[in-house]
């Protein structure tokens, strides 16, 4: 007979099934415990679970009825209602799980709950004397817990709310916890709007450069050939005992540029585009450039018409940027239709995160290429005190740009001005050092915000501690062979000329999947959906939707189309309740995008045959 | 009379019943400000049942004195600003006794 697991035990076996939670929880700390409690005791009610009671240096809580709790918390539960096409809801507090029990039965299969728990030693306390088993088993279920694994938080939203379903989202909390954890739940609610807005920012983003980035990439196909992945030099530079240098624009380079001389030929020096001309007219030659813009102006790269200096990019990166950079290319971030050809040809691509500017995507390429140390300068993420974007002699950005968006510790203590993109980008840094436990991040950058997880020094210090070997970066670029062989270019040639045929089977998709919007829509004015015919035009499109959108070239389709979508798709999630209204629009809107897709396949395949010729 | 009071009583249990359970979910859902809207229709309401059934005498069929205890402890749970143990004891408590009374009255 099998031995009765104890209450611990059976939590613990299902946090096995989450692998980051589980690690994050074997190697805490439990001295490091923030949110302290004075007490936590559970007393017994009329039901069989217990309630909960903690206390704080200001008061004592029963965070359950000492009645029946499960029923106090399907009341409670009650008032949450999921009608929505997929609900996400963030609950602020785990409590002993009575609550988000209740609000759990009252889910779909197809819902997401994300629990943020502020006290790690309440959740320790739960673990130890609540079944929570059924909670961590669930799919539909993420857990983040201060200070374990809290920072998980702006992932898991980045991941699951976009613009489609940004205004649709639930927000709960746990009875008292914002008495509790004041201050904890303020920075929640913070998130959850940080969140919100970049969800819509990406929006604007997408249907701004949509089209951009399908003619960038079809213009940047003919570099292909001769161009590496970041992963092809991951061996190289993991193997050596060398920092990288990230250089950005920040208005503190001015203060520390010459120092930078020091580093050459012992750190691979890697620098964003906009600095670019600023550090090469101070003698300083690079060992790489970054950019990422697929809309970066020439005047924000380069004045010099000769730059070979090896240049990270992504394939949909500006064009000419791309036209004016002679030297070797090296792309990251492969996300579009080019990583199906590497796919294809088993050709291994990394899948960066490149956050959300020139500087993350560098900070993300170092990461990936093994560098153990990363020195920062130039990013100050915040204005200067003239309020300067840039360092001087580097454009700045206008003054629609310098609206201060919040105050925030700088390197100092002092505080100082961020813009809302940088406070973005700060965070991002933030999240991005703490799942680098083994990389040591060193901000030389002598001014602007302070990066949590960083170390502070001066350039010179920096560069006195951590570049002491010699490293030849260009002798490893240039030895190295691009990543498509002749047998490759074959290769490519043929799926580009697979895509332009999938895309003409794209347009005709397109065209008949609009017709059947069209009847349908009729069927739902007329009021027979459900109806045999209606149910063929429903099968039809299923079909066509299952045959045009696993063709790789249908990703050309989508960015092309951006703007049409988020015109059409902005409201999908919302339902009247009305289901011949839904139906009407949903058919409606349907066409529009059906119709939009025929018209970008048909403009897009001519100019994907016009790149074969480079083939 | 008698049977007049008694009629009245049950109309005033039936109101109070109701009312007990719209104010405690507003309460359990945490809709303070609104449950405390109520929540003074709802003692009236109580108030006059009591007062009612006291008229009715019959103390060992209606155990009014126990109600009137019960009573005391919901008003102490609220002094404390304890409103889901006043809720509890307003629907395990009170309600359930109101609720006997409407089948025997």
């Amino acid at each position: 007979m099998g031995a009765i697991m104890t209450i611990y035990e059976k939590n613990y076996e299902e946090i096995k099934t989450r692998p980051y939670l589980l690690k994050k929880l074997n190697e805490f700390d439990k001295n490091s415990l923030k949110n302290r409690l004075c007490d936590i005791h559970s007393a017994d009610t009329h039901e069989g679970i217990k309630a909960l009671h903690i206390g704080t240096d200001r008061r004592s809580y029963r965070l359950n009825s000492s009645y029946y709790p499960a029923k106090e918390a399907q009341a409670w539960a009650g008032q949450y209602d999921f009608k929505d096409l997929k609900a996400y809801i963030s609950m602020y507090g785990l409590g002993s799980g009575t609550f988000t029990r209740a609000l759990i039965e009252r889910m779909r299969p197809e819902d997401f709950i994300y629990i943020y728990e502020p006290s790690a030693q309440l959740f320790l306390y739960i673990l130890e004397n609540y079944d929570i088993s059924d909670i961590l088993r669930d799919s539909r279920v993420y857990i983040g817990v201060e200070t374990i694994n809290d920072y998980e938080f702006h992932a898991v939203l980045r991941d699951n709310i976009d613009w489609l379903n940004v205004h649709y989202q639930v927000l709960c909390m746990h009875p008292f916890y914002d008495e509790i954890f004041p201050e904890s739940y303020k920075t929640f609610l913070l998130g959850l709007k940080e969140n919100n807005i970049r969800a819509l920012i990406n929006r604007n983003t997408t249907a701004l450069f949509g089209t951009m980035t399908v003619t960038n990439t079809i213009h940047n196909f003919k570099y292909i050939k001769e161009t590496n992945v970041d992963l092809d030099f991951q061996e190289d530079f993991s193997a050596l005992d060398i920092p990288a240098v990230i250089v950005a624009a920040g208005p503190s380079l001015n203060k520390n540029i010459e120092y930078l001389k020091q580093a050459k030929g012992k750190a691979a020096i890697f620098v964003v585009d906009r600095a670019l001309d600023y550090v090469l007219n101070h003698g300083i030659e690079p060992d790489f450039i970054v950019t990422i813009d697929s809309s970066k102006p020439i005047e924000y790269f380069s004045q010099r018409t000769d730059l070979t200096i090896p240049l990270f990019c992504t394939i949909s990166s500006s064009i000419p940027v791309m036209d004016a950079h002679k030297g070797r290319k090296i792309l990251f971030a492969n996300k579009g239709f080019e990583s199906y050809i590497y796919y294809d040809l088993k050709k291994e691509v990394s899948i960066l995160n490149p956050g959300g500017c020139v500087a993350t995507g560098a900070f993300s390429i170092c990461a990936g290429l093994g560098f153990k140390t990363i020195i920062l300068m130039g990013q100050d993420l915040a204005f200067s005190n003239d309020k300067t974007t840039h360092a001087s002699g580097i454009q700045g950005d206008g003054e629609d740009l310098k609206k201060v968006f919040k105050i925030v510790e700088g390197i100092d203590g002092k505080p100082v001005e961020t813009r809302h993109d940088w406070y973005s980008y700060l965070v991002w840094f933030q999240d991005a050092i703490k799942v680098l436990p083994d990389v040591t991040v060193i901000d030389a950058t002598e001014g602007g915000a302070r990066i949590a997880g960083t170390r502070i020094m001066t350039l010179k210090d920096a560069i006195a501690a951590y570049c002491t070997k010699e490293v030849d970066c260009r002798s490893i670029v240039d030895n190295k062979k691009p990543t498509f062989d002749e047998e490759d270019i074959i290769r490519i040639r043929q799926i580009l000329q697979e895509a332009v045929e999938n895309l003409k089977e794209i347009r005709e998709g397109g065209d008949r999947a609009r017709e059947c919007c069209v009847k349908l829509s009729k069927e739902a004015q007329d009021g027979t959906i459900g109806s045999r015919s209606s149910q063929a035009f429903v099968n039809e499109i299923s079909e066509i939707n299952e045959t045009i959108m696993k063709y790789p070239a249908y990703k050309f389709v989508d960015n092309d189309i951006s703007v049409v979508s988020i015109q059409n798709l902005s409201n999908i999630y919302k339902l009247t309740g009305d289901q011949r209204a839904d139906q009407i629009t949903t058919y409606l809107k349907a066409e529009k995008i059906y119709e939009a897709i025929a018209a970008s396949a048909d403009k897009i395949w001519p100019q994907l045959e016009g790149v074969l010729a480079d083939f | 009379m008698r049977r007049q009071i008694a009629i009245e009583a049950k109309k005033t249990i039936m109101t109070a019943v109701e009312a007990i359970e719209e104010v405690t979910l507003l309460f359990y859902q945490q809709k303070t400000k609104e449950g405390y809207n109520k929540l003074e229709a709802v003692l009236t309401d109580i108030s006059q049942v009591i007062d009612l059934l006291y008229a009715l005498k019959k103390e060992e069929l209606y155990r009014t004195n126990e109600m009137l205890e019960v009573l005391k402890a919901a008003m102490a749970a609220l002094e404390k600003k304890d409103l889901i143990l006043l809720s509890d004891i307003l629907n395990y408590e009170l309600k359930d006794r109101f609720e006997r009374v409407l089948e025997i009255i």
